[in-house]
């Protein structure tokens, strides 16, 4: 027995667990399929529904409100739209690169995902976190206007900024630091597994 | 038109039906082929499972785009080679240091029961652990090769030319007997 033949009997000889019943896959795959089908839609729902009750009730709040404080309710009301409509429009690409297609043509198309998203994630603070903080940050200021021109200043129209703040940076951070730096490595990973002189990632 | 109407539900089951007689087929027909071939991308025994079901995703959704340009079978290890070098950089977590232990999957034969079939088992690792040590390009084109695809076939899973494949197989068995016996002595 030559070597090639001997590493093609070797291989072929691998035994493993039962044969999978075709009709039981075949359930698995519809579940797994139906299950992804489902949480797209019920994300994009609750997306919707939570960007019209937050603007419902914030376009009310304005209606009561008056100067900045109003201004400030209009500008989280339209920043909550606003999410919700850059998020269908540029946020969804495809959920997959198509594996339709010779390696290096999809390891490109995988790298333009990977590219696409940690654009879109370092992209956030300008979509995502600084509309709704400069409404919040605006309506605090006309709290704070309110109030003083009533000759009250309580605490909490200094404190709540500071918390918006820290709210925010958080945001920030899990976005363009934690998930971006997740991605990252996945993405080095590819290009390791790819094109690594000797990789044994997986 | 009323014509249609009537006729388009009907033209979807058959395409439903067309598609799970497909899927079917090749399950059965490759359902070997495939879980080897996750074994060649990740260590561990459930990684492997996980595996070969996202392959199985991947093939039931891309029945219904498949137009015969190339054969069944390139089109379908095009697929699930694909599927596994994405699915293995996500499954990175369960890393190769967790796979020590042979597991179901490879015991399930029945367990070697004699010093030969022992040996053999361990040939098969040492080969196991040095495709997956290759990289992306020189693993699917050797596990194509390790499982009967002809240059040309070949060719049109991984795009590369016929003469390229030839050259870099030659090398690629090469090193994959050296690394077999560099860790067989060091196992000794």
């Amino acid at each position: 027995m030559n070597g090639r033949d001997e590493l093609r009997e070797l291989w072929c000889s691998q035994p493993y667990a039962g044969v999978a019943k075709g009709e039981e896959l075949v359930k698995l795959v519809a579940k797994r399929t139906q299950h992804f089908d489902r949480a797209i839609l019920v994300r994009n729902m609750l997306e919707c529904t939570a960007a019209v009750v937050v603007a419902a009730l914030l376009t009310q709040l304005a209606v009561r409100a008056h100067g900045l404080q109003r201004a400030g309710f209009i500008v989280i009301a339209a920043s909550a739209v606003w999410i919700v409509y850059y998020l269908l429009r540029y946020g969804r690409g495809p959920a997959n690169a198509d594996p339709d297609q010779d390696l290096n043509a999809f390891k490109r198309a995988l790298l333009e995902r990977y590219d696409r998203q940690i654009r879109l994630l370092k992209s956030v603070k300008y979509w995502y976190l600084l509309p709704p903080y400069i409404g919040l940050l605006i309506e605090s200021a006309g709290k704070l206007l309110n109030d003083a021109k009533v000759g009250q200043l309580p605490w909490r129209d200094f404190l709540l900024p500071l918390f918006y703040t820290a709210f925010f940076a958080f945001g920030w951070w899990l976005n363009e630091v934690h998930a971006v730096a997740r991605l990252r490595t996945e993405r080095s990973r590819l290009l390791s597994l790819a094109d690594g002189p000797n990789d044994s990632d997986a | 038109m009323p014509a249609e109407a009537i006729t388009q539900p009907a033209r979807e089951q058959v395409k439903d039906a067309n598609r799970h007689d497909t899927f079917l087929r090749l399950i059965a027909q490759y359902d070997p082929a495939l879980r080897r071939l996750a074994a060649g991308y990740v260590w561990h025994g459930a990684d492997r499972e996980d595996l070969f079901q996202e392959i199985a995703v991947g093939l039931w959704q891309a029945i219904p785009k498949f137009r015969g340009d190339a054969s069944e079978r390139t089109w379908l290890y095009r697929i699930a080679h694909n599927i596994a070098i994405s699915s293995s950089t996500r499954l990175h977590h369960r890393a190769r240091r967790e796979k020590t232990m042979p597991d179901a999957f490879d015991r399930a034969s029945g367990g070697p029961d004699s010093e030969q079939e022992l040996l053999r088992n361990e040939k098969r690792e040492l080969l196991l652990e040095a495709i997956r040590g290759l990289r992306a390009v020189d693993r699917q084109v050797v596990l194509l090769h390790l499982e009967g695809l002809d240059y040309s076939e070949i060719e049109e899973v991984s795009g590369l030319s016929q003469s390229a494949i030839a050259t870099r197989l030659s090398r690629l068995r090469y090193k994959l007997r050296k690394l077999m016996q560099s860790r067989e002595t060091r196992e000794l």
